[in-house]
């Protein structure tokens, strides 16, 4: 079905030595306490791109748990509510959420709750709920609670925010790999992808890198030209489509009369 | 094949869509009856925003369209001066339809306003249908239009009558007009290219002779939805390029195989079918307002 799942290796005992890494809450340390390499900097979206999954490797100095999140560029929603008035549903307050990431993946090498206190979790953007309430909602709302828990439930139905406890392995106690979903729909820009080296409810090291996700070739033009210039769009389509409707039916009437 | 459509922002398997053409324009070869009706509900049904479906169904009316036109225009069953009055109504209509659209949409309407409109017309269209190929079946005559008369009176005493060569009609300019506008609200908020409201018209109040009926209703048609699909990809980014196309093409080949097919069968079995299909996506419809959606949000990306 997903014909665009491909796996994108990630180099990592090779990236030793590139110095991404940052010391954070570990003192003097010389050597990188946790080397992320990633192969790909970018991701290509066609139009036959239907997701596809992202696998991150890594090397560790110390031993520790890992986790890895990808996030997007903020991408607005809108949401409705139905309502039921009599027999027939209608359509309620309609609410704009804006300040959220598109997408958030959080992969992490055992439950998270048991790595890192709630608070730290939090200052991170690693609680997708608190990510939710952080998020900006247009008009305010009274009951913002059952908007936030909906926006949440939606973007964990599509795939586009996900935690997985047990999806970064830990090999040797110094290699690591983690698998990452992308969904189909996919806000364009610059995404981050931060790698958290973690101990005793403490980040030891973090490493950050940079995926763009951009639209590519003939479906990147169509897309553009129908977001920057859509009267241009509308009317070069419709003379496409009255040519390729005036052209196809002369051939099949052609064919058919003779 | 799955492909991801840029402007519905979805995944689509784009071969389903081409399939729903061949069985739309299949039907509509078949009975004669255009299926503008047919597409719109067809994308709404497999998760197209209501929006969406509407103006790439408009859109696509231009290619499923374009052919039939140009054959009836060389053929001189086009009357070009009630074509460009029945435009100047439904170019307007179709002007005030997409921005009532925009307006529908921003409040979060559209949708629920949408299935409304094609419950009542789709219902009341199959249920027509229905009785009339019941009955035309059972060897029951249609009794001749027993209002005509009385009609003929009041349309003759409008203002600005105007006189039309090819219909050989002398009647008042308004009559055009306000039906193209009529059909220029319906193309926009329906994506259809009402073909079904404007044919019993011209016939029946207008008195147009049948054979310049199908053309001039054919012409005025294809250029109604060219405007309105244009409308609705630049007010509304709401045609998709890949949906359109694919259902263009699937249309073109579905007509051809039915008009073939419908050559060889009795018409009224056919829009006995025809209206079965009409009334049975009425009632999907119709239930989705009633059933209970299984979720109580529902959330969007913005674009």
């Amino acid at each position: 079905m997903r014909l665009g799942r491909l796996l994108l290796p990630v180099f990592c005992a090779l990236a030793l030595g590139v110095g991404s890494a940052t010391a954070a809450d570990v003192g003097a340390v010389t050597a990188p306490a946790l080397v992320v390499g990633t192969g790909i900097d970018k991701i290509a979206v066609t139009s036959r791109f239907t997701g596809r999954e992202l696998l991150v490797f890594g090397a560790l100095s110390h031993p520790g748990a890992v986790v890895v999140v990808l996030r997007s560029p903020p991408s607005a929603l809108a949401v409705t509510q139905k309502v039921q008035t009599g027999p027939i549903w209608l359509t309620g307050q309609k609410v704009t959420v804006q300040k959220l990431p598109g997408v958030v993946q959080i992969a992490a090498s055992a439950p998270l709750a048991n790595l890192l206190p709630a608070q730290r979790r939090q200052q991170l953007g690693l609680d997708l709920g608190d990510l939710v309430a952080r998020a900006q909602f247009v008009p305010e709302l009274q009951d913002r609670r059952r908007w936030e828990q909906a926006v949440l439930a939606a973007k964990e139905r599509t795939g586009s925010f996900a935690l997985k406890d047990h999806a970064v392995k830990i090999s040797d106690g110094r290699l690591f790999s983690a698998r990452l979903d992308l969904p189909a729909s996919l806000p364009l820009g610059q995404y981050s992808l931060t790698t958290y080296l973690i101990r005793d409810g403490q980040v030891l090291a973090q490493s950050n890198e940079r995926i763009d996700v951009e639209q590519v070739g003939l479906e990147q033009w169509v897309a553009d030209v129908a977001e920057r210039e859509p009267w241009l769009f509308g009317i070069g389509l419709t003379l496409l489509l009255a040519v390729l409707g005036l052209g196809l039916g002369i051939v099949m009437q052609r064919r058919s009369g003779s | 094949m799955e492909i991801f459509l840029p402007i519905a922002h979805m995944d689509i398997n784009i071969f389903l869509i081409v399939a729903f053409g061949l069985l739309v324009g299949f039907l509509s070869g078949l009975t004669g009856v255009g299926g503008g009706f047919l597409i719109t509900p067809l994308l709404i049904f497999v998760g197209v925003p209501p929006l969406i479906a509407v103006g790439t169904g408009a859109a696509q009316i231009v290619g499923a369209s374009a052919v039939g036109s140009y054959a009836h225009w060389r053929m001189g069953n086009v009357d070009m001066r009630m074509a460009l009055i029945l435009l100047l109504g439904s170019w307007t209509g179709g002007l005030a339809g997409v921005r009532v659209a925009r307006w529908l949409e921003s409040s979060g309407h559209f949708g629920l306003v949408v299935t409304f409109l094609y419950v009542g017309l789709l219902g009341f269209i199959g249920l027509s249908m229905l009785l009339e190929s019941l009955m035309a079946i059972r060897g029951a005559r249609r009794p001749p239009k027993a209002a005509g008369e009385s009609k003929a009176s009041w349309t003759a005493r409008l203002p600005w009558p105007m006189e039309f060569p090819v219909s050989g009609l002398r009647i008042s300019v308004l009559l055009p007009i306000s039906l193209g506008l009529a059909v220029g609200v319906l193309t926009a908020l329906m994506g259809v290219g009402g073909g079904f409201v404007m044919v019993p018209i011209m016939l029946y109040v207008l008195k147009m002779p049948t054979k310049v009926v199908v053309g001039t209703s054919l012409f005025q048609l294809l250029f109604t939805t060219a405007e309105v699909g244009i409308l609705q990809a630049g007010m509304n980014h709401a045609v998709d390029p890949y949906l359109a196309l694919a259902l263009v093409v699937g249309s073109i080949f579905g007509t051809q195989f039915g008009a073939r097919l419908g050559a060889r069968m009795p018409g009224e079995q056919l829009r006995l079918v025809l209206a079965l299909v009409v009334v049975g996506v009425a009632v999907k419809m119709g239930l989705g307002l009633i059933l209970p959606p299984e979720h109580i949000f529902q959330v969007t990306r913005v674009v």
